[in-house]
């Protein structure tokens, strides 16, 4: 009956004779490096057939929901069938047709409740309950029922083993730590940026926009954590403070004194009670200064500081107070996580009622039809488990995803869903048309980063190709700015002339040779090498738009700062960001020679210490044949000799495009393939993916309608 | 109100003191930033309450950042004490952060009795120059307790890559078998690997304390290969810790 259930569904609306091609669609980029959501999610893993990177996966739900893409969806969804264009896609999405999409994600949510209760349960056997709108036969219990209540070693695990050890690594202690101090960061900043009050002066979209994203990404992650999910306070307590004592304890002097017999003398219990209270004032002083400041450094130095007392608490023994103060945060993880066995058997208790037209929540809703309320029930669904209905997009073959959109687009789930957008300082449009679409705006949805982004898109009729401007703003570092003229009046300064040239002619050529806009292009290693390489054939498909988008990536010279608008670079003559004291300092030749000298002769070596006179006669060496050897650049300073290949990568943040890598200072964005140019900005190896593309123009949907 | 001025003249001149030498307080020295190739460097030196020392670093060398990892040791008070008083001077005579576009940053923290008194060095100055020189002198002082070091050799038409464990270790690396993009030859092209790593996971220990592969490719004239595992990093089993590290070695 399931089966023929979205035949019949389907069947009441045909209407065409002849069966219409589907438009093409452009295929998800795929790469075979296997990349995990590692650090506790549940979304985005590798499904069989073909694997994902988290940053394309993200963008699955990048989709719009206007009429003629849902009739696409619907018509894919039913064998390719016609649907004339003045029929209203709502009328086409019956109740049938709703349910059977909540269907497939309330069985994803199963599958994930159920590898939730495996992390946290010590039941052995474990213990889970089929919900009764799940049927006994459905391929995801029959998973569940092999991998996790009576495992049997033959099973086929679709990667079930992937999934739990990422859910087991969202209940493990230093990422709980780790989740609980980006939220606090997070809180604290929404607050401050007054998100929750959109007519504010300090209300700025972009930020609020990207941090309302990672709260939601952030407390799916850590379910442990978040009353949300209806774990009590206290056990969020339990675990706040004792990451408090762990941090202030590695401040203390005598965090390693030992106390013998802890367990059994009350002397000494007091004693390191009253330094465990102590650790906790100034823990929670110190952790409390990091989280509300302004630099961003500071947050990581405390999380740093976490990770230090994690390790050396791990190594210290229980009858020290650093061993105390350890074996306290991970019992006080322990204690929530026992909490979110309960929750999880409740949630999954629960799971029906979203296809329940008349369950608590709706009933009390009048005058909607079933339908309607089945529709409010995805909405909440989509609220409540946003990760799994990410997962069930990208684990779903072609029609029944097609399904799945249109009836999230259908209910208005979709902005619960989306990725973080920013509108504001975006104007002129919409395209095609005379007008074209400037942006002004600090970009990225990865709060607290975010680059000075001002571009223009431009589409003067619909059969020219979509062209995207950028102008780069070049100015001279302090010892270029007196010895830089333009004598040859070309409106470049004469010493950057090459850069600009081989710069130009590097990123265009890269960009436009992605997009199948350039057959062949001059492309350069580094600022002598160049070569002439025919672009890929064919082109990514999802890179090659029709009628296409084309890139004119200029550059303008300054002598000095003053007033130069972003994205601007300096380039010095020598510059090196490791010398403390800033541009200036950073930027001088003078203070680069004596940098590098010094640190020939003071750095850690396990050579022959240094003299004065062998460190100088290297460094003038080097100076002769590869003088960037005693550079180091950083995203606003480079030299004359820098390599165009880091330029492409910084040249698409200005365009909008975030980091795809993973680090310190990253811990939540998303992680893009081996070779996307956001993952690895230098080397020969990266690319551009359709999703860039797409993050690139989402300026153009800004002037578009509202769904 | 000759005796309140008195008290605040007597508190201020007490707090003065207390800043002037502090005592049991926490000094951390953080250096972030990246290269001209692209590759995150990142150094973490701390010297606790106790006087232990304990510096992290994800590359370290002058022209060619031949080591990384973790090192320590232990000072004496009158050292410790000396580095807070430059550390806190230091501090005071830098200008209130503004926002830069650079990734680039040095900080110094003062932590006591929960307290943080930090700054950003935007202006150098002699105080820190001090500060730096001490600090400089005291990293020479640690030992590798989990540390590597890669070196490189032409051995006929291949380079030939070997990291070698310094301290007691542990040391974990982590390598794609399949791509060598975490190696990169400045002037070079088509690399691959000649005699690739047999394993992504690899541990250097008292046991193996070596590990060596080779690359072969189209060698520029600048002799030098750098290693990152930045863009692999997520590869690592969670069980198996990395830290993320550049270095570069010459031939």
């Amino acid at each position: 009956m399931a089966v023929l259930m979205p035949r019949l569904a389907c069947l009441t609306f045909l209407v065409a004779v002849s069966l219409v091609p589907a438009v093409a669609h452009i295929p998800l980029s795929v790469n075979q490096s296997n990349i995990v959501d590692g650090f506790g999610g549940y979304g985005y893993l590798p499904s069989p057939g073909h694997s994902e990177s988290e940053a394309q996966a993200a963008s699955v739900t990048e989709f719009t929901c206007d009429p003629d893409s849902q009739r696409e969806r619907i018509s894919t969804h039913c064998g390719g069938i016609d649907i004339r264009p003045e029929i209203k896609t709502e009328n086409l999405l019956r109740e049938t047709m709703k349910l059977e999409a909540l269907s497939r994600l309330q069985e994803q949510a199963l599958e994930y409740l159920a590898l939730r209760l495996a992390s946290v349960s010590k039941k052995n056997p474990l213990e889970i309950t089929r919900p009764e709108c799940i049927s006994a036969n459905s391929p995801t219990w029959a998973k569940i029922q092999a991998n996790l209540i009576s495992p049997n070693p033959n099973a086929i695990n679709y990667n079930f083993r992937g999934r739990l050890q990422a859910l087991k690594e969202s209940i493990d202690p230093k990422n709980v730590a780790h989740g609980m101090l980006w939220m606090k960061r997070l809180q604290v900043a929404s607050v401050s940026l007054h998100c929750n009050d959109t007519t504010s002066s300090h209300y700025e979209e972009g930020s609020c926009s990207s941090i309302e994203y990672q709260m939601k990404r952030l407390a799916n992650q850590y379910p442990v954590l978040w009353s949300a999910y209806g774990i009590e306070s206290t056990r969020i307590e339990v675990v706040e403070s004792n990451l408090d004592i762990l941090v202030g304890m590695s401040t203390m002097s005598d965090k390693d004194e030992v106390f013998p017999n802890i367990a059994t003398s009350p002397d000494s219990r007091k004693a390191v009670n009253r330094m465990l209270n102590k650790a906790w004032a100034e823990g929670r002083d110190i952790v409390h200064d990091a989280v509300t400041s302004d630099e961003h450094d500071d947050y990581l130095e405390v999380e740093r500081r976490f990770d230090q007392a994690f390790s050396d608490g791990a190594g210290a023994s229980t009858d020290t107070p650093m061993g105390q103060a350890y074996k306290r945060f991970v019992n006080g993880v322990q204690f929530a996580a026992n909490g979110l066995e309960a929750t999880t058997r409740a949630q999954m208790n629960n799971l029906c009622s979203y296809s329940n037209a008349n369950n608590p929540r709706t009933h009390a809703l009048p005058g909607l039809s079933n339908s309607q309320k089945i529709s409010h029930n995805i909405r909440d669904f989509a609220a409540n488990y946003p990760s799994v209905i990410r997962q069930a997009l990208v684990d779903m073959p072609q029609t029944e995803r097609a399904l799945a959109q249109a009836v999230l687009c259908e209910s208005g789930a979709m902005p619960k869903l989306r990725l973080p957008k920013n509108c504001s300082g975006v104007s002129g449009g919409p395209l095609p048309g005379s007008a074209a679409i400037l942006v002004d705006q600090i970009s990225g949805p990865d709060w607290p980063y975010g680059m000075p982004q001002r571009m223009k898109i431009s589409q003067p009729t619909p059969t020219q190709p979509v062209e995207v401007s950028l102008k780069v703003n070049l100015v001279l570092g302090p010892e270029l700015q007196d010895n830089c003229p333009d004598q040859n009046h070309d409106g470049v300064l004469d010493c950057l002339e090459r850069l600009v040239n081989v710069w130009g002619s590097d990123a265009n050529g890269f960009l436009n040779c992605s997009t199948g806009q350039v057959p062949s292009a001059t492309l350069w290693q580094n600022m002598q090498t160049s070569r002439v390489v025919p672009c890929p054939d064919p082109v990514d498909p999802g890179l090659q738009r029709s009628p296409g988008v084309k890139f004119k990536i200029s550059f303008q010279t300054h002598t000095s700062d003053d007033d130069v608008p972003e994205p601007k670079v300096t380039i010095h003559r020598c510059f090196n960001s490791s010398i403390p004291g800033g541009p200036s300092n950073q930027g001088s030749c003078k203070k680069v020679d004596q940098f590098n000298l010094s640190r020939c002769l003071t750095t850690w070596t396990i050579g022959v210490p240094r003299t004065v006179e062998n460190c100088q006669r290297e460094i003038a060496q080097r100076r002769l044949h590869n003088p960037e050897q005693l550079n180091r650049a950083d995203s606003g300073n480079y030299s004359l000799t820098d390599s165009p290949q880091i330029i492409r990568h910084e040249i698409l943040h200005a365009l909008g495009l975030p980091e795809e890598y993973q680090d310190q200072k990253r811990p939540y964005g998303h992680i893009g393939e081996h070779d996307s140019i956001m993952r690895d900005g230098r080397g020969p190896y990266g690319r551009i993916y359709p999703r860039h593309l797409n993050q690139i123009l989402a300026p153009v949907k800004c002037r578009m309608e509202d769904e | 109100m000759i005796l309140s001025a008195l008290a605040t003249f007597s508190l201020l001149l007490l707090s003065t003191v207390a800043l002037a030498s502090p005592s049991n307080s926490t000094v951390v020295f953080v250096e972030s930033g990246r290269s001209t190739e692209g590759d995150r460097h990142y150094s973490r030196f701390e010297v606790g309450a106790n006087n232990v020392v304990t510096w992290e670093t994800s590359g370290e060398g002058v022209f060619c950042q031949t080591i990384a990892g973790h090192f320590a040791g232990k000072i004496d008070q009158a050292l410790h004490e000396k580095l807070s008083t430059l550390g806190l001077k230091a501090i005071k005579d830098q200008d209130p952060p503004k926002k830069s576009k650079g990734q680039t940053f040095s900080k110094i923290y003062l932590i006591q009795d929960g307290k943080t008194t930090k700054a950003a060095i935007n202006k150098g100055g002699m105080n820190f120059d001090n500060f730096y020189s001490v600090l400089m002198e005291v990293k020479r002082t640690l030992k590798p307790t989990q540390a590597v070091v890669m070196k490189a050799s032409k051995i006929k038409d291949d380079v030939q890559i070997q990291f070698e464990l310094l301290g007691p270790g542990p040391f974990n690396l982590i390598f794609d078998k399949d791509r060598p993009e975490q190696f990169s030859l400045p002037q070079s092209s088509d690399l691959a690997f000649a005699s690739g790593p047999r394993r992504e996971q690899v541990t250097l220990n008292q046991k193996n304390k070596m590990y060596s592969l080779s690359l072969k490719g189209k060698f520029g004239q600048m002799r030098q290969v750098h290693y990152t595992n930045s863009n692999i990093l997520e590869h690592a089993d969670h069980k198996f810790p990395v830290q993320e590290i550049a270095l570069c070695a010459e031939f």
